[in-house]
């Protein structure tokens, strides 16, 4: 469960299924407003994608939330808030990213834009948002690390 | 009817020349691929600033090698969508000036219907005669897979598509896991040739292989993240994860290969057949469920030897056409742009001067090919 002040106080939670890690995705949605970033970091396999498309859950999205490793990004309707799904996979420098429009849809306040690999452009995500760091512990089990920047 | 194409929706900048759809005057392809080999990956703007650099040139040459000129071409091809968004843009751009410089119509092409066409490029009989229709495309490329069902009256639907990730991109996805070079689908397949596809059991996706049911919602959609998970845990266990040399394709002549690791030989092996088998279990599922008469294989992953042989296995088992498309109209190419196009200028279906780029694959429309949909063809 994701505590009610998750904007002052950084949680970490262990996920013992892709499915509790969904569920995270989910309960982290209704807790966004418009504008804000949600950065996922992690390795290959880690369980970002499964977060994400619990966030678009979370928003009402009912679309299959594909991998954005190949488009890069995805763009959702939700409900009251509307989802830019990004992936920096094959991003090697942050400048790249200003040409895909991504200081616009960190700027867009009637959507909220969730980030895998993160990592990769620390200096745009300074909008303010959530970080998700998601650590494998073993096949299923998860260390999810949820902080407010 | 002359059509100038421009694909540059993703790594490759591509201009050709199509006469009537189904002549290729010429085909260019400017690859960009050994750029992208150091970054392991397509980076999109780059990607944009290499179609800006190429294009004019690329145009330039495919006009020579057509031996034709600018006054013969009738009308100008581009696709619009799906794609990187900057990389679009740029070819459409360039087509929309180049067309209102011309005074001729600007054709606005979807990427993923071209790619069902380049099937039928060289195989016009087969659209020609309405009983090979319905038509049945599967559709595998590093950004997408689904099962397309095309009627005759030009009507398509996505029947199935993958829930997470694409077959191309498990493909390049489990190639870095094994430390492999990008671009890793056309190496899985060489080094597959050299390993036990049935070593190792990898999961197939909403194939109820596990013993889940699978739902009826998703008895032909595709879910390929679970093998990925799995062959990084696989290499992890059997201590793949961290071989020194990067396998390159030059380090990919035969002896080289014959001699690598068993284990990873038949690692990759496996994983390619997890994948292989979801698609043409799939695939062989949709054509019980519509009974097609044709059938198309297409989209980069269609270079896969394995994925051929097996489907081809498939079809030969039930009475009807298989379109695979050849190699050259399987990765990003222009012709299939150019060619789709005339189709639709048939149909007087031209775009106008604010066509814009569309990045997703939204609804797939129509796709006007069979000779039925063709203009002033009797009903």
């Amino acid at each position: 469960m994701i505590n009610e002040n998750i904007y002052s106080s950084p949680q970490v939670i262990i996920s013992d299924s892709e499915s509790e890690t969904r569920q995270l995705g989910i309960e982290l949605a209704k807790r966004l407003v418009g504008g804000t970033v949600v950065a996922l970091c992690g390795d290959l396999g880690a369980g970002k994608t499964v977060f994400a498309r619990g966030l678009a859950r979370g928003l009402g999205i009912e679309d299959p939330v594909t991998s954005p490793t190949f488009t890069v990004v995805q763009e959702y309707s939700g409900l009251d808030l509307d989802l830019y799904h990004i992936d920096l996979y094959r991003v090697e420098d942050a400048s790249d990213l200003v040409a895909l429009g991504l200081e616009q849809m960190v700027g867009n306040l009637s959507a909220v834009t969730v980030v895998e690999w993160a990592e990769r452009a620390e200096d745009l995500l300074e909008a303010g948002g959530f970080e998700v760091k998601i650590e494998c512990k073993d096949i299923e089990s998860r260390k999810i690390e949820i902080r407010y920047f | 009817m002359h059509i100038l194409g421009i694909e540059t929706s993703c790594d490759e900048t591509a201009v050709a020349v199509a006469v009537d759809g189904h002549d290729i005057l010429s085909n260019v392809i400017t690859s960009q691929i050994d750029k992208h080999a150091l970054y392991g990956g397509v980076i999109p703007e780059l990607a944009a600033r290499e179609h800006l650099r190429s294009i004019g040139p690329a145009v330039d040459y495919a006009l020579a090698a057509a031996k034709v000129g600018l006054k013969d071409i009738d009308a100008v091809a581009v696709t619009h969508s799906p794609g990187l968004l900057p990389a679009l843009l740029v070819g459409i751009s360039y087509a929309k000036g180049l067309a209102a410089a011309i005074d001729r119509p600007v054709i606005g092409i979807n990427h993923f219907l071209a790619h069902i066409f380049g099937a039928f490029i060289d195989r016009q009989e087969l659209i020609a005669d309405p009983r090979n229709f319905p038509v049945l495309a599967l559709v595998v490329s590093g950004g997408h897979t689904a099962l397309v069902l095309i009627q005759l009256d030009g009507d398509c639907r996505i029947v199935g598509r993958t829930l997470d990730d694409a077959a191309g991109e498990a493909f390049d996805k489990g190639a870095r896991i094994l430390n492999l070079s990008y671009p890793g689908g056309p190496l899985i397949d060489k080094m597959a040739t050299f390993g036990d596809p049935e070593k190792f059991q990898f999961p197939r996706g909403l194939l109820g292989t596990s013993g889940t049911r699978v739902s009826a919602e998703n008895r032909l959609n595709f879910s390929f993240s679970g093998v990925k998970t799995a062959l990084l845990y696989h290499a992890k266990k059997q201590g793949l994860a961290g071989i020194d040399s990067l396998v390159t394709p030059d380090s990919a002549v035969k002896e080289n290969l014959a001699n690598l690791d068993p284990i990873l030989l038949d690692t990759v092996a496996s994983y390619q057949e997890a994948v292989v088998d979801a698609l043409t279990r799939k695939t062989v599922w949709a054509i019980d469920d519509y009974q097609p008469r044709t059938l198309v294989l297409c989209g980069g992953v269609a270079c896969n030897s394995r994925l051929r042989t097996k489907i081809r296995a498939a079809v030969d088992a039930r009475d009807i056409n298989l379109a695979i498309a050849p190699l050259e109209y399987c990765t990003d190419n222009a012709a299939m742009i150019g060619g789709l196009a005339y189709y639709y200028l048939c149909n007087d279906s031209t775009s106008q001067l604010d066509l814009d780029a569309n990045p997703r694959l939204g609804e797939l429309g129509s796709i006007p090919i069979a000779s039925r949909s063709l203009k002033g063809a009797p009903a």
